[in-house]
This record gives C-alpha cells, sequence and structure tokens, in this order.
C-alpha cells in the first residue's frame, strides 16, 4: 500500500468533508432546532451558487461574489420562511417533507428557466490558483482555502449559537417557545432567522464548490442528498456530529475512490443505511428528537 | 394561519394557471405532407456534451436550408436540385439532455407522431446505441450523430444505422504510431475513463494499439459518466508512477477533469494526449493547457487548405453563424448530403431503398476528400487528423488551436470486420 | 395526515367506468394532440402509482425510493427478455415483479422501523443505492449509463397460438389489460380488512396498535405489495419503449411519482392515474411551445405545492369534494 496515495486521498477526504459539512450544519441547524427537515436545502445551496456567479462574472470579485451568494440564500430563507413554512410546524412530517421538496423543484426549475440548462464555469478566483505542498503531497491551493473558510465559519456559528445571547435566546425559543414568548421575544422571528441562517450557510457552500463543480440548474440534488447521509451519521441536530458527518462521508468518498471505485458511491449509502439502522440517532445525536 | 395558506393556495394555483394558459397546447401537426419530408434532429442541448450538441444543430440547420435551396455544398453534391426528390424537408429539434431516455422518447415521438423519413443526432454513445434500437425496431433510417465507440458498429450495429465519425479504432491505430514517434516508445501511461461504452472502447482501443508501440499502461482510472469533481481520480492518477496523462473525458467532463488536472499539479508531472479531443474542449481549458497536447479530431476548419469542399461549407456555415464550424458540424452536414445523395440515386426517400443504396458505398467528395459507408459494419471509412496544440502566441484567430500534424487515410486504420463484432440484422 | 372516510362506489360501477374509459383513452389522447403511445405512458406510471397510493394515501408511508423497485423489475424483466432466457413477456415481466417485491420486503424490513423523516431518509438511501449499484458493479447487466436498448416488444405465446404487441395499438391493449387488473386487485385489497387495518394505522398508528395489530407487519406487506406494483410497471416501461433505461433507478423517478400521486390525490386509488395524465401530457404538449417549454416542471411544482398546502387531497381530492358539495346543496 502507497503511503503517500493514502495520505494524499485522506487530506482530500478533508477537502470534500469541509463542503459537505457546511451544508450539513445548515441542515442540522434548521431540523435540530425547528423540528423541520428543509428537502429545498440543495435548491437554496444551487441558488446561492448562481448569485455568487452572477455577481462575480460581473465584478471579477470572488468575495462580493461570494456576499451575493450569503444575500441570495438569506433573503431566500426568509422569504420561503415567511410564505410557506411558517404554517406547517404543526403539521406532520410528511407534509413538511412534501412541501420541501414540492418549493425544491419550483427553485431549481426558475433557476433553469431564468439561466437555461447550461453549464456555466465559474473560474477559481486569481488567489486560488496553484499547487501547495502539504507534507510531501501536491494539493490544489483553492481547496486547502476552502478547509481553512469551512473551518472559520464553523468556529464563527459555533460561537454565535453557543456564547452569545441571540444564540441563548434561539436555543431557549426552541425548547420552551411558550416561555421565550412570555419573556417578551419574538418566537416566530427567531424561528425565521434560524431558518434564514441555515439557508444562508447552504449558499455559501453553493459559492464556494461553484469552481470544483459545474455550475448548472441540478448541481444541489447530490449535495442535498450527500448532506442526507451526513447528519444521519453525525446525528441530527448535532453541531459536532455535522462536522464529524461530513468528515467521515468526505473520507468515504475519497478512499472508496482509490480503492474500490466501482463501489464508492453506493458505500457511502450503505454507511447511511446502516446508521439509521443500527443507531438511528447517528453518531452524536439525541434519542427522542422527533 | 387559513388566510395566509388560502391566499398562498390561490396565488401559486393561479400563476400556474397563468403560466399553462399562456402556452395552449394546440394540436400537434405534423409536419410531413405530400410535398414534404420531415427529418428528426436530436441535439444534446442540455448535460454535459450540450457545447458540441450545439454545433452539431447547426450543422443540420446549414445543411437543410442549403439543401432545400440547392446552394453550397449540397448544391455541388446534388447538382443544384432542391429538396429531395421534388420534396422540401421539413424538421423538427429536440433536447435530449446528453441522456438516453429523453433521446428514445422524442426519437420514438418523431417516427410515431411526426412520421419521420429519416431521424439523427445524438452526441453520446449511450443516446446513439439506444437510438440505433429504435431504428431497428420501428425500420426508419438513423444517420448517428457524434458517437466514438466501437460498440455502435460493432456489437450494437444496425441494419436501420450508419455511423460517420471514426471510431476508437481508427483513431487509436492512427494516432499511437505518431505518438510513439513523437514522445518514444517507452512511456508509462495513466488513463483518465469515463464508465460507459465509448469510455471504455477508447481506453481499451488505446491501450491495444500504444502497447503495441511499447508503451506500458499503468493504470486505467475510471470515473462515472457525468462527474463534476475529479479529486479522488487525480489524486488517483498524481500518485500513479507514469509520464503521460491519456484524457478520455469528453465534452464539459473533458474539459473540468482537465482542468482540476492542472491544479492537482497533474499536467506539470505528465504530458497530456486526448485521444479524441471534444470541439470546445480547447475553448474550454484555454490555449495554455492545450499547447502541446497531442490528440486527434474528427475534422478541423485547417483542413479547407486540404479539400475545396471543406473551404465551401466553413464559408457558407461562417456566414451563416459567425463563427467557424467544428466538428460535430462536419459530421452533421456531410450526413445529411450522403443521406440526400442516397435517395437521388434510389430514386425513394424509403429506409430500406435508401439502406441498399447506402451500403453500395459510393464514394462522395466531402469536406474531408471521399468519404463512403462500408456495408459490413455501416461505418464511414473517413481519413483520422491527427493534431497538436499550439503555442498561444502561434494562433491566427481565438479558434486556431490546432497544427494537423498528419491526415491518416481511413482505409488503413480500419477495424477489419470479422473483428468487430457486427452482424447486422436483415431489413 | 389525509385521514377522511373511505367510500368505495359501487364496484362494479367504478370497474366499467374505469374499462369505458381504459378503451377510449387512445381517442381522447389523439383529440388532445397526443397519441396512444402517451396514454401508454400515462398508464405506466398510474400501474406505478397505484403501489404507491397503496403506502402513502392509504397508510401514509412517504418513500423516496420506489424507484429502486421500479428500476428493479424492469431491468430483471428486460434482461431475461433480451438475452431471450424468457421470450415469453408476461413470464419475465412476473419473474421481474417478484424480484421487485423480494426487494421490497428486505428494504422494508430494514426500513419500516423508522417512522416519519427518517422512514423517508432510509427509503431515500436505499433508493440512491440500488441506482449506484446498478450503475456501476452490475454494469454488465445493466448496461450501466447506457442501460438495455432493444428489449423486445411484448410477445405472449398462449401455446395456441402467439400474441404479439408489436403495433403502438397493441402494446397499449397488453397495458391497459395490465392496469385494469391491477386495479381491480388494489381495489380488492383497500376494501379489505387488511386494507381496513392499514386506514386505521394512516389515521392512528398507536390505536391500531393497541388494538392488537402488528402494524409492523402490516406496513411491511402493504411496503412489499407497492414495490412488485412498482416492479410490474417497470417491466412495462422496457417492453414499451424498447429500451430499459438508468434513469428508471433514479432519484428524480422516486420524486415524480409522489408528485404524480399528490397532484392526482393519494388515498383515491385513480389519484396516480389523474396526476400522471396532467403530467405527461403538460411535458408533451408544453415543450413544442418554445416560448415555455422549459417551464412545464415549474408549473406542476407551483401546483405541487399549492395543493399540499390547501388542496391535500388533489386534483381527485378536489372534484369529489365540490360533488359533494353539490349533491349536499340539491338535497
Amino acid at each position: 500500500m502507497d503511503l503517500h496515495l493514502i495520505a494524499a486521498q485522506l487530506l482530500n477526504g478533508v477537502a470534500l468533508g469541509a463542503i459537505l459539512a457546511l451544508v450539513a450544519l445548515g441542515l442540522t441547524i434548521v431540523f435540530g432546532l425547528l423540528g423541520f427537515v428543509n428537502f429545498a436545502h440543495g435548491a437554496i445551496f444551487t441558488a446561492g451558487a448562481y448569485g455568487g456567479w452572477v455577481i462575480y462574472t460581473k465584478t471579477g470579485s470572488f468575495v462580493i461574489g461570494i456576499v451575493a451568494a450569503l444575500a441570495t440564500a438569506f433573503v431566500l430563507g426568509i422569504v420561503i420562511e415567511r410564505l410557506l413554512i411558517r404554517s406547517y410546524y404543526n403539521r406532520p412530517p410528511e407534509d413538511q417533507i412534501l412541501v420541501t421538496f414540492g418549493l425544491a423543484i419550483v427553485i431549481v426549475e426558475a433557476i433553469r428557466g431564468i439561466f437555461t440548462g447550461q453549464t456555466q464555469t465559474f473560474e477559481t478566483p486569481s488567489w486560488g490558483n496553484g499547487v501547495l505542498n502539504v507534507a510531501g503531497i501536491f494539493y490544489p491551493q483553492y481547496r486547502l482555502e476552502v478547509i481553512a473558510v469551512v473551518a472559520v465559519t464553523l468556529l464563527a456559528i459555533y460561537l454565535l449559537i453557543y456564547k452569545t445571547k441571540i444564540g441563548l435566546i434561539v436555543r431557549a425559543g426552541i425548547d420552551d417557545p411558550l416561555v421565550v414568548s412570555l419573556l417578551g421575544i419574538n418566537v416566530k422571528r427567531t424561528f425565521m432567522f434560524v431558518f434564514a441562517m441555515g439557508a444562508a450557510l447552504a449558499g455559501l457552500a453553493g459559492v464556494f464548490d461553484s469552481p470544483l463543480l459545474a455550475v448548472n440548474p441540478d448541481m444541489g440534488t447530490d449535495v442535498l442528498v450527500q448532506s442526507f447521509v451526513v447528519i444521519v451519521i453525525g446525528g441530527v441536530g448535532s453541531f459536532g456530529g455535522a462536522i464529524v458527518g461530513g468528515l467521515i462521508a468526505g473520507e468515504i468518498i475519497s478512499l472508496a475512490t482509490a480503492f474500490i471505485p466501482d463501489y464508492s458511491q453506493a458505500l457511502l449509502y450503505v454507511a447511511m443505511a446502516f446508521v439509521l439502522i443500527v443507531r438511528p440517532q447517528g453518531l452524536f445525536g439525541v434519542v427522542g428528537r422527533s | 394561519m387559513a388566510d395566509s395558506r388560502r391566499t398562498f393556495l390561490t396565488t401559486s394555483l393561479g400563476a400556474a394557471g397563468a403560466l399553462a394558459a399562456s402556452g395552449f397546447p394546440f394540436p400537434r401537426v405534423s409536419l410531413a405532407a405530400d410535398d414534404s419530408l420531415f427529418l428528426g434532429l436530436l441535439c444534446d442541448q442540455t448535460g454535459s456534451y450540450s457545447a458540441d450538441g450545439e454545433d452539431l444543430q447547426k450543422g443540420y440547420e446549414l445543411a437543410i436550408e442549403e439543401l432545400n435551396a440547392g446552394t453550397g455544398v449540397m448544391g455541388k453534391v446534388l447538382g443544384g436540385k432542391k429538396g429531395v426528390l421534388g420534396k422540401k424537408v421539413t424538421y423538427k429539434i429536440a433536447d435530449t439532455q446528453t441522456k438516453p431516455d429523453p433521446a428514445v422518447q422524442r426519437a420514438t415521438e418523431f417516427i410515431t407522431q411526426d412520421k419521420a423519413t429519416m431521424f439523427t443526432g445524438g452526441v453520446s454513445t449511450a443516446e446513439v446505441i439506444a437510438m440505433e434500437k429504435i431504428a431497428q425496431q420501428n425500420k426508419v433510417l438513423f444517420m448517428t450523430g457524434a458517437s466514438g465507440s466501437n460498440d455502435t458498429t460493432g456489437k450494437d450495429c444496425q441494419r436501420y444505422a450508419f455511423r460517420s465519425q471514426c471510431d476508437a479504432y481508427m483513431v487509436s491505430k492512427a494516432l499511437a504510431p505518431v505518438l510513439a514517434a513523437k514522445l518514444g516508445k517507452k512511456r508509462r501511461a495513466v488513463y483518465l475513463v469515463p464508465d460507459y461504452s465509448y469510455g471504455h472502447s477508447l481506453a481499451d482501443s488505446m491501450k491495444e494499439f500504444t502497447e503495441k508501440e511499447g508503451w506500458t499502461t499503468v493504470a486505467q482510472v475510471v470515473a462515472p459518466f457525468p462527474t463534476s469533481d475529479y479529486s479522488s481520480y487525480l489524486t488517483n492518477i498524481a500518485n500513479a508512477n507514469a509520464d503521460t496523462f491519456v484524457n478520455i473525458e469528453f465534452g464539459n467532463d473533458g474539459v473540468s477533469s482537465t482542468k482540476q488536472a492542472a491544479q492537482f499539479g497533474v499536467l506539470k508531472k505528465m504530458q497530456l494526449v486526448v485521444p479524441n479531443i471534444s470541439t470546445y474542449f480547447a475553448d474550454g481549458v484555454g490555449a495554455e493547457i492545450m499547447a502541446g497536447v497531442y490528440g486527434t479530431l474528427p475534422w478541423s476548419f485547417r483542413l479547407q487548405e486540404r479539400y475545396p469542399m471543406a473551404k465551401m461549407f466553413v464559408e457558407s456555415f461562417t456566414k451563416k453563424f459567425g463563427i467557424r464550424p467544428r466538428w460535430t458540424a462536419q459530421i452533421a452536414y456531410d450526413q445529411i448530403a450522403i443521406w440526400a445523395d442516397a435517395c437521388y440515386r434510389a430514386k425513394s426517400i424509403a429506409s430500406a431503398d435508401v439502406i441498399k443504396v447506402l451500403e453500395e458505398g459510393h464514394p462522395i467528395e466531402l469536406s474531408l476528400g471521399k468519404v463512403y459507408y462500408r456495408a459490413g459494419d455501416h461505418q464511414q471509412v473517413r481519413p483520422v487528423p491527427i493534431v497538436l496544440g499550439k503555442k498561444p502566441e502561434a494562433m491566427q484567430g481565438k479558434d486556431d488551436f490546432f497544427d494537423i500534424l498528419e491526415v491518416v487515410p481511413g482505409e488503413s486504420v480500419m477495424q477489419p470486420l470479422n473483428l468487430t463484432g457486427c452482424t447486422l440484422p436483415p431489413v | 395526515m389525509i385521514a377522511r372516510p373511505w367510500r368505495l362506489t359501487h364496484p362494479r360501477t367504478a370497474l366499467a367506468v374505469m374499462a369505458v374509459f381504459l378503451a377510449a383513452f387512445p381517442t381522447l389522447m389523439s383529440l388532445l394532440g397526443g397519441d396512444v403511445t402517451l396514454a401508454s405512458r400515462v398508464l405506466i406510471l398510474a400501474t406505478f402509482g397505484l403501489g404507491v397510493d397503496l403506502i402513502f394515501g392509504f397508510t401514509g408511508l412517504l418513500s423516496f425510493g420506489q424507484a429502486a423497485f421500479y428500476g428493479t423489475g424492469g431491468f430483471v424483466a428486460g434482461y431475461l427478455m433480451l438475452q431471450h432466457i424468457v421470450p415469453n413477456t408476461l413470464l419475465a415481466l412476473a419473474i421481474g415483479t417478484v424480484a421487485a417485491a423480494l426487494c421490497g420486503v428486505v428494504i422494508g424490513a430494514l426500513s419500516l422501523r423508522q417512522v416519519g423523516v427518517y422512514f423517508a431518509m432510509l427509503t431515500l438511501a436505499f433508493g440512491e443505492l440500488f441506482f449506484f449499484l446498478e450503475n456501476s458493479p452490475l454494469r454488465a447487466f445493466t448496461g450501466g449509463e447506457s442501460g438495455l436498448p432493444g428489449v423486445p416488444r411484448a410477445t405472449i405465446p398462449l401455446g395456441f397460438t402467439t400474441i404479439d404487441c408489436t403495433s403502438a395499438i397493441g402494446t397499449y391493449a397488453f397495458i391497459a389489460v395490465i392496469y385494469f387488473l391491477g386495479y381491480l386487485l388494489m381495489r380488492r385489497i383497500i376494501a379489505s380488512p387488511f386494507g381496513r387495518v392499514l386506514r386505521a394505522i394512516l389515521e392512528n398508528p398507536e390505536r391500531a396498535a393497541a388494538s392488537g395489530h402488528d402494524t409492523l407487519r402490516y406496513k411491511l406487506v402493504a411496503f412489499t405489495i407497492a414495490a412488485a406494483y412498482a416492479g410490474m410497471a417497470g417491466g412495462l416501461l422496457g417492453v414499451f419503449q424498447g429500451y430499459m433505461p438508468p434513469d428508471a433507478f433514479g432519484i428524480d423517478t422516486s420524486g415524480e411519482i409522489i408528485v404524480v400521486t399528490v397532484i392526482g390525490g393519494a388515498g383515491t386509488l385513480i389519484g396516480p392515474l389523474v396526476g400522471a395524465f396532467v403530467w405527461i401530457y403538460l411535458q408533451h404538449a408544453l415543450q413544442n411551445v418554445s416560448a415555455i417549454a422549459g417551464i412545464w416542471k415549474l408549473i406542476l411544482g407551483l401546483i405541487f405545492v399549492g395543493l399540499i398546502t390547501g388542496f391535500r387531497r388533489g386534483i381527485v381530492g378536489g372534484v369529489t369534494a365540490l360533488l359533494r358539495a353539490r349533491r349536499k346543496r340539491t338535497a
């Protein structure tokens, strides 16, 4: 066994896992805190990518593109929550799944209608070009930068949720909305904010992933399904679970491609099924959160 | 809650209704009538091969326009006659999405609803093989679009289908000796292969002929078709002990895999060989990467320096579309020309009659010189241009990416009939 | 979720109406600018939907992986016919259906312990698993990305003669007969005591369990039946198209059949037929109007979202409610 190859694939798995973790985090926050599963998460990922692409091609600045992606996704999240999701909190899970599934179709087809189904090129930003030597492994600079940015983002979200007053209100609002509203805090607005934040994370992941994937209306489908795998493995509603689950999923994809390529994609779903059967709450999840 | 729900309900249903009403579906009128005939065109307008599909579509459109007007190359081939046997040619274009299922569905509709005389198109071998079977089942002639797998005129050959593009065997047999001469005989190659018929076919043929020249095949890395992120595969490739990277990927996949290969430093370590270069490959990866890359193109506008018909084709195409044609356009155009000529010879547009004439193999002078179809497997006998990517400074025009090193005659590289595995079913 | 009293119209009337409709359907399609091949496509989806309606509309199980069974039935039947191992179409379809049902038992046994979102995600995972298995490791049998071209038309040797359905209308007749039998069978299932327990599970799972029913066993049987219907539909697709596409296993197919069932009306049995008609007809009609060709799916998506939000019983449910309201007024 070539150690060098294994090390390279491990690093690759971290890069893949970083994006997955970011997407999964948005999903798990919404699911864990709102009890709501958002099948439109992949569509929002795509919307963010397109928002970023439009602005990036117009301005030539990737950073402004990132801001545009965040804004697109955040606004989209607010609009969806306000107009539609809000009336679904007390409906059965099947309805929630179906409506977000339908929303996903609407969003993706609207994008396809506006931008056509053609794949759009998204150039790697100039500060991302090049290859870095990481302990003897040659790896694209951009992917390493993505790992770094994702890590920073995850840290920021963590601090926001667990170390700030806003985060405290959000967490309390989910645990006990009645008490929180009695304290004079607007629970509805809190829910909307959380949903929009989850959406923003998806949009951010979308714009980061665009130089690596092809920008087309269907780019979010695979990501959505893979992020389901991540939150199942990591545990629904768990912050750490999204990260660990993302890394595990990334490594499964990467190592499987290296050694058993024929089964590389199937293996991810085998892992997901296995966890769901044997330990449905995932590695870090809490049993009983429905 | 109920109010906002009702409002949402009414607005969304209203929006949907308005959209639907704006496109009230009128009964489908068949375009085939007594003084016209209908051709069904299947082009990949979306999906991985959409750029090639767009070029293909333009080729068809020009061909049918000139066929009806009796001008251009078409006019030369048919002696200025307009239309086909007095009938105007009408057509519709369907998007196959670079997937076989939509291709099959739309092709079937062209046959059953529009009463197509002939249908043509498809850029991926998966689509083409599926459509070949539809042609055979419905007994309607199908001229393939782009398809490079040996199987298309090999184990999947059909009486009612004819294939124009040079197959993997021809490409490899023509390219390998040139590679050995220019790059040396003791090279170590690693392959990136899309996981379907075309990919495996071309990889196997390249392996066969390069190994005959003395090369070693270090590894074949197989990726699903389509794929967008090649990082895991390229990590394997970068760590393979090789000095030559043979990229079999095509279309958008070809472009993204090559760009990512550059990002992974693979192209710094290894010589890139692209045995079959898709139409907009060079535009996608850029001239910097393309420089010094060896490969084949089924046709290039540079061939207008050799073939007068190519010059005429390039001129009318550029006049109509403002850009020069690529090789899928050439396949589209020349195929319609050969078909129309066969109809005149057969004095009939019925598929069975036209097939008989095509099998007679009359060479027709077109953009690659004289070409004709081989009766045994319906593979077109045509030369294979070997190309080398130009340095950016040497380009004369933003689509002038290649120098033509050699044009290998078709007869010398055809796969022997007994090896193709083709048994043509009866008419 | 969708809780209402199920009242079957008199069986003989319903079946007679269905038979008449099936006979007139190709003509209806032609009048609307389609043709008999579209009618066949609608019936294939409707057959698929009968099973989905059983588990979703009557038992409340939302599965996003039904394509696994659709594809399995289609590829097993298609492969057997293509390789001339089983030239008798009916027999090949039957084997495909059994294969799909077996997969249903296995996946159901593994998945049905979960409910709600977890069940949905688990079925989604299995659906994707089947898709990727079809794509790579089993490529030799399934053709991988290319699918299985050349599936022969329906051939039914009856001993004294052979029925060859080579014409479009012949193929339609074959599919229509199978759909009719499937519909008949499903009505029986719903009306039976077994069906009543399923509906009880839909309305109140705890109460059903408390009444002494082994709800898991009932769900598993229903899931297996749905898988069988999916498998038969997949087989019919191969015969109809002369080609078995890898898309049959895709996540889009799983999503499509859910959309079709909900739009038509879940829990009505004819809902999937109506939904399939709307889906396929709209796709066909709009694709030739170039201005809005690409957005037929957007329109259907909007309708879908609207229906879930308000008209949860879909088109059929909406129509029946209107009729009932009118009857009440005139009474």
